[in-house]
């Protein structure tokens, strides 16, 4: 590839790893461009086994594209690097045994509104079946346990068009356990959620670790959710990882301003870290050269 | 309770309905048309013809002849054009996620159309023939025809985007339409009308020949479809979503376009554009059976064949002994058919 990345990506300087931790998704040199722009660059790091790892960083840095990395033929973007996932190379050979490695939750799914949910959550088992067959009971089987671990069993009859935001989350969350894959990255699944249903996505998402030793690796908005739920933080600056690590190593005054632009104090309550951000001069924040004059 | 988890699936009992149906129609097509057989006729004819039956009843020959060589071939081709088109609706309707799509979408029909235009303009002499140009030709400009919608859809669109293929479609069959219609204004007023009742679809000179030419591609085209049937339940989520899955969007895409296209191509080429059919049958079953494909696609194959042996049986019934177009009878039937259909199902939501 004739692109302006170096040859030899610095494997040793900025990796990120994670001395305690049982490594199961590592990730090294890699750079993603897309008509010829630069997204990221050289991006090194390693998740361990377990863990529910955050994404946090500005608009626009390049957390869709570096989630969009674990998606086999994500062709929007061009990558280069390794991904290795549970001891396997990703891409594996198929796009079937991909999808056994990783499974997605995108920031926006597309809802068929007609489909019935165990419709729905039955499309995470694609990649095992076979094309002439009709479903087998053992996927059914597992949807039915899925479903029930996420207290979705009552809708298992209704079509996705009738359920509420909060709801379509948790389904489209079923859909992807059902896949059954050692690892799971969602695309800011909170976004578009009340607080409830941010807490509840999240205590999921801390239960799938602590309980069924699921790898997850989430994209968040929020930093004070974040520093709360995640074992670890990938905090990504333009185009590469700023600070990688526990939160409270992470979340500093001087990270936050590096990859926010924001002035915040930290403050402690119950030994739960706190960002806020300083406000100004009549509650404004931001210097005026930002967002121009009214 | 998890034990009761049910998710849509093809049942047996909705196929035994279905080919209750199809049993029902043929019987019914074969016995009461104008030449009043009996239904041990027909039968004993037919067996007459099977492998391992074989033997001879006391058929006349004349009977034997009429059901063997008129009715059933006519029969035979109906199914196969109907499940063809029905099939290939449906699979359009998943491929675009667009419940108007139908088999001619992508330019079959005018492609169909002008090489038919051709031969019956220029080489009237040839239908006289042993060996008929006429399906070959219909076949050939069908399968151009999408050919150029697919490169020119390609050339200005990227590969996930079906709205360029679409536009395509529409620019060429506009095209190929606009040079048949050219043909067809500087001819006689007899080619004229010739062109015109191949163009409404007819199965009146069906022979053998036609449903062996066919089956082939239909036979191939069907099964591809079937196994890709679950497939396209997963494309209404997104390409970005499938991939996630293990489906390569765009490779499903492309297999079941070029499938659904070359059936289509040879269905037309030898019963002329029957419109409706790729619509209305898969979405009647859609509206009573659910938006899976699961279900949708192996019924519009039976609904489907069962549905154009029942509207061909009209089409020669009605004016007897003239034959009404069975373009105009599959749309007569269809579209006040669909109406009702639609109304009931917005009562039942």
């Amino acid at each position: 590839m004739k692109l302006f990345l170096s040859e030899n990506p610095s494997m040793e300087k900025d990796r990120h790893i994670d001395k305690d931790g049982d490594p199961l998704v590592r990730v090294t040199g890699m750079s993603a461009v897309r008509n010829n722009s630069l997204l990221l660059q050289d991006i090194s790091f390693e998740i361990s086994k377990g863990h529910l790892v955050g994404l946090i960083g500005k608009n626009g840095v390049g957390k869709t594209t570096l989630i969009e990395a674990f998606i086999e033929g994500a062709h929007r973007h061009i990558y280069q690097g390794n991904i290795e996932i549970a001891g396997k190379a990703f891409p594996a050979k198929s796009i079937r045994e991909s999808a056994k490695l990783v499974a997605y939750v995108p920031q926006r799914p597309n809802i068929p509104k007609q489909m019935l949910v165990t419709d729905y959550i039955l499309l995470g088992r694609t990649a095992y079946q076979s094309y002439l067959a009709h479903g087998s009971s053992q996927d059914l089987a597992i949807v039915a346990e899925v479903m029930e671990q996420l207290n979705l069993s009552q809708f298992a009859m209704n079509v996705m068009g009738e359920l509420s935001g909060g709801e379509l989350q948790r389904v489209v969350i079923a859909r992807a356990l059902a896949q059954k894959t050692p690892f799971l990255i969602l695309d800011e699944p909170t976004t578009s959620l009340d607080i409830y249903y941010q807490l509840a996505v999240l205590d999921l998402l801390r239960r799938l670790c602590l309980v069924q030793d699921v790898t997850v690796l989430c994209s968040l908005h929020d930093i004070n959710l974040a520093s709360k739920y995640c074992d670890r933080l990938v905090m990504l600056g333009q185009n590469s990882i700023l600070a990688y690590g526990r939160p409270s190593a992470v979340l500093t005054k001087e990270n936050i301003k590096r990859a926010f632009s924001v002035d915040v104090d930290l403050h402690f309550v119950n030994g739960e870290l706190m960002v806020m951000p300083q406000l100004g001069e009549e509650g404004l924040s931001l210097p005026d050269s930002d967002l121009g004059r009214l | 309770m998890s034990s009761n988890l049910q998710a849509t699936d093809l049942k047996s009992r909705h196929i035994l309905y279905a080919v209750v149906f199809v049993v029902a129609v043929v019987i019914f097509a074969a016995t009461t048309g104008p030449a009043q057989l009996s239904i041990t006729q027909v039968f004993q004819a037919t067996a007459m013809h099977l492998p391992f039956i074989g033997r001879d009843f006391h058929v006349s020959s004349l009977d034997e002849a009429l059901v063997w060589q008129l009715v059933m071939p006519r029969i035979c081709l109906g199914l196969l054009v109907g499940a063809m088109l029905a099939s290939a609706g449906a699979a359009y309707q998943g491929i675009f996620l667009n419940p108007l799509a139908d088999p001619y979408l992508l330019g079959v029909a005018s492609g169909a159309g002008l090489g038919a235009t051709v031969i019956l303009i220029f080489l009237p002499v040839a239908l006289s023939w042993s060996f008929n140009p006429l399906p070959l030709a219909a076949f050939f400009g069908a399968t151009v025809a999408v050919l150029l919608t697919f490169i020119l859809g390609k050339a200005a669109g990227s590969v996930r985007n079906t709205s360029s293929l679409l536009l395509a479609g529409i620019a060429i069959a506009a095209f190929f339409t606009a040079v048949q219609t050219f043909l067809q204004q500087r001819s006689s007023v007899g080619q004229i009308q010739d062109v015109y009742s191949w163009i409404l679809g007819s199965l009146a000179t069906a022979g053998w020949s036609d449903v062996t030419l066919i089956l082939p591609y239909v036979g191939l085209t069907v099964f591809i479809l079937v196994s890709m049937r679950r497939l396209l339940d997963v494309l209404a989520v997104g390409d970005l979503e499938a991939q996630s899955f293990g489906v390569k969007a765009s490779t499903v895409r492309n297999i079941i376009i070029a499938a659904a296209t070359l059936g289509t191509a040879a269905a037309v080429s030898v019963s002329g554009l029957i419109g409706f059919v790729g619509i209305i049958v898969p979405h009647v079953i859609r509206l009573i059976m659910g938006p899976s494909y699961k279900r949708i696609l192996p019924l519009s194959i039976l609904y489907g064949g069962g549905f154009l042996v029942l509207a061909d049986y009209l089409a020669r019934t009605v004016l007897y002994p003239e034959e009404v177009p069975l373009g105009v009878i599959t749309a007569f039937l269809g579209a006040p058919f669909f109406l009702v259909v639609l109304r009931a199902s917005k009562r039942l939501v």
